[in-house]
């Protein structure tokens, strides 16, 4: 990897995904470092999205390991294939070196850690939404991420050929351990300022209107920063929106419109509650016509 | 030490600590080797890397951005600092000196001097009369030093919640005079005061909402982590296939060795006790709040609030204007009693699962009879938690923190992210 910061900004923006040095400077770090990259931030902000970029940008292998609650070494390291060696057995029962033979790498399954180590080419790991496993998952982590080797008894040590650009990402449903926090070049990202989420927007849904393009992003902001919802709207939601006033072949923001979409942005009912207690589509159109008359004109000129 | 990067990087380092954030030697490590690879004369690059390798906590950005851009400034900009701070030391010198009683000077925390020091000359002139008269009254001898203290204390408490005075962020100096400059200058940053950090004793009534939005969320990530700590496996006494199979290959395949998955751990059960005297009652508050917000995960926990005697709370309805209606709110505190009206009347709660947690600043009466019924509960119980809202540097001025220590697990609780932190140790 012989790119600058400012390449890799470049690269980032060529597969549409627009950020700043905040973001970019701690991937840059993860990879000039190897050392993995901790992401976190509320869902829908784009985390798992960086290590599909990169897999893009290196030109390489994305190995996903998705957590949930009870996830173990066997399913996200190793397992034995024990139908294939109980047949082994049974064929060879008079084998003397049978115990040899069925411990070998031909009986062995390589799950996504495993995978990511022995693959010759350099990978992006993505170990995704890290939060929902329990803590001695994350403690045997440790080992993997450290020293990118793994030890399985009956074989022995298996280095990294090439060590992978590891992802790990969490919604921050649970603090994660210091000893993982420390052994990860870490990155927050926060919900975008409207002006990054209009260039967002235009990025990925480049045929909707320029001045629809900003209300949305404004009408997104005052949801997250006025209203004290439960689920603020991510930017997945925003662009679901967008997409969906496209389709509507919508023109400009009305209260009309808003009141027909308004559930594609807050998806629980005490959310939608406040924002109708707070004066729903109305109260939103005014913030976010206040918000662009205070605005200076060079600022609605960018978009 | 020279003016090199590595030092100021180290420096740097040293200062985040003073502000509670966990950097490490190792994070420091990495901030010193993320710098070779970045182009430093772009002060975003530099901001970005040292982000990245020295905070692991998105709630420590406003701290860190606080720091980063009162360090890493231009000589003129560090001599303003280091005269704000020998302007700060003098201020503080000056408020000893007029907080005296029959000329010895009185025995307050830091945190009252910065109170005292932020308040107007008006409102100084009245502390100056009130302690001079004090001191030439007739039959005033100086055995009245700790109730003309306690007298000064509350009177400052007053004007911490009903003036619009400025909240200071706790730092811990270092005693070099660079560093303690710039912590100086974060201590007094206003902009960057955050409920998170703020004292819970100083946050306003037009804060309560935004308050209660951050506790909710705080108590949500600590219930789902007790959650899933403690949650039963339904899958007890039932057999590990995969280990069993496993463990067979040895026997030829035959399922000889039995493997069972394990039993999960029990979920802990919460007895709470907050102390709602005068002093105490937006700590208990906030608390209580907090707690509320884990009972639906831990459904057996219970609170009672005590002064001079003891109130039980309903956790499930709790509501912070309800507390402040209680009989008990603004009673002096005892302790002693309540511990017995709690072996009496509700012993059934005392279980060798239970985990005991008081919120108080130890300030009791009978603290001797009151540490033996401690001493008594804590034989029935599984542990003692106790949260103390006392400046932790402090503590060893006061005789029944000492006193209660040596019965409890104490911890500083001051703000909500004490509070947190606290919790999140010992029962997450």
């Amino acid at each position: 990897m012989n790119f600058s910061v400012n390449e890799l900004e470049e690269k980032f923006r060529q597969e549409n995904y627009i950020s700043d040095q905040d973001i970019l400077v701690p991937v840059y770090l993860a990879l000039k470092l190897e050392k993995p990259l901790l992401i976190t931030g509320a869902p829908g902000v784009g985390k798992t999205e960086i290590a599909k970029v990169l897999s893009r940008i290196l030109d390489t292998e994305l190995i996903r390991l998705q957590c949930y609650e009870g996830l173990d070494e066997n399913k996200a390291l190793y397992e034995w294939n024990y139908q294939k060696q109980l047949l082994h057995i049974q064929a060879n029962k008079d084998s003397s070196s049978i115990e040899t033979e069925i411990f070998s790498k031909e009986y062995l399954l390589e799950r996504p850690l495993l995978k990511a180590i022995s693959q010759p080419k350099k990978v992006v790991l993505l170990i995704d939404e890290i939060d929902k496993t329990d803590a001695e998952f994350e403690a045997f982590l440790f080992e993997v991420l450290s020293d990118f080797q793994v030890s399985v008894p009956e074989i022995g040590t298996i280095l990294a050929k090439e060590i992978p650009v590891v992802i790990l990402t969490s919604n921050g449903e649970r603090d994660l351990s210091d000893g993982l926090k420390r052994r990860c070049i870490f990155l927050h990202i926060d919900f975008p300022s409207p002006e990054k989420e209009t260039e967002i927007i235009k990025a990925k849904v480049p045929q909707l209107g320029t001045e629809l393009t900003w209300q949305l992003a404004r009408g997104v902001a005052y949801l997250r920063t006025q209203l004290a919802l439960k689920k603020k709207p991510s930017i997945s939601e925003t662009l679901d929106w967008a997409q969906a006033l496209l389709t509507l072949n919508a023109q400009r923001m009305t209260e009309h419109l808003v009141d027909q979409t308004i559930s594609l942005l807050l998806k629980d009912k005490d959310d939608l509650d406040l924002f109708r207690e707070k004066g729903g589509a109305k109260a939103m159109l005014k913030q976010t016509a206040s918000a662009e008359s205070s605005a200076s004109g060079h600022t609605h000129g960018k978009v | 030490m020279e003016n090199f990067l590595e030092n100021n990087i180290i420096r740097f380092v040293q200062i985040l600590r003073s502000l509670g954030i966990p950097a490490g030697t190792s994070e420091a490590m990495d901030a010193l080797t993320a710098v070779q690879h970045i182009d430093l004369t772009d002060q975003k690059q530099f901001h970005a890397a040292l982000k990245a390798t020295l905070v692991k906590d998105a709630v420590h950005d406003p701290l860190f951005n606080s720091a980063f851009t009162k360090y890493f400034v231009e000589s003129p900009f560090r001599d303003l600092q280091l005269d704000a701070k020998k302007e700060y030391v003098q201020g503080m010198e000056d408020a000893k000196k007029e907080l005296e009683f029959q000329e010895q000077p009185l025995d307050l925390d830091q945190q009252y001097l910065d109170l005292y020091g932020q308040l107007p000359e008006e409102s100084r002139q009245q502390f100056k009369e009130f302690l001079k008269k004090t001191s030439e009254g007739k039959n005033v001898s100086p055995k009245f030093k700790p109730i003309v203290e306690n007298v000064i204390k509350g009177a400052l408490e007053y004007h911490r919640t009903h003036s619009n005075l400025p909240q200071l962020i706790p730092v811990e100096l270092t005693g070099e005079e660079e560093i303690d400059a710039v912590l100086h200058e974060i201590s007094h940053d206003q902009e960057m005061v955050d409920l998170y950090f703020q004292n819970m004793a100083s946050i306003q009534e037009e804060d309560y909402q935004e308050a209660t939005h951050l506790i909710r969320k705080l108590a949500r990530r600590l219930a789902s982590r007790i959650s899933r700590r403690y949650k039963q496996s339904s899958k007890i006494k039932r057999i590990d296939v995969r280990r069993s199979i496993r463990a067979g290959i040895k026997y030829g395949g035959t399922l000889l060795d039995l493997k069972y998955r394990q039993k999960k751990v029990q979920k802990p059960e919460i007895l709470l006790l907050c102390d709602v005297s005068g002093s105490m009652i937006k700590y208990s508050q906030f608390t209580l709040q907090f707690m509320s917000g884990l009972a639906e995960v831990l459904p057996r926990m219970q609170a009672f609030a005590f002064a001079e005697s003891l109130e039980k709370i309903d956790l499930m309805n709790f509501s912070m204007e309800g507390l402040a209606q209680s009989d008990r709110w603004g009673e002096g505190t005892n302790l002693n009693i309540s511990l017995q009206q709690l072996l009496k009347n509700h012993h059934g709660l005392l279980k060798p699962q239970t985990v005991f947690i008081v919120l108080s600043d130890t300030k009791t009466m009978e603290p001797d009879a009151a540490l033996r019924q401690l001493q008594f509960v804590k034989r029935k119980i599984k542990e003692v938690i106790w949260l103390n809202p006392l400046p932790g540097n402090q503590w060893s001025k006061y005789s029944t923190v000492k006193l209660f220590q040596q019965q409890a697990a104490m911890w500083e609780c001051s703000s909500l992210a004490h509070l947190s932190n606290a919790l999140r140790y010992q029962l997450g």
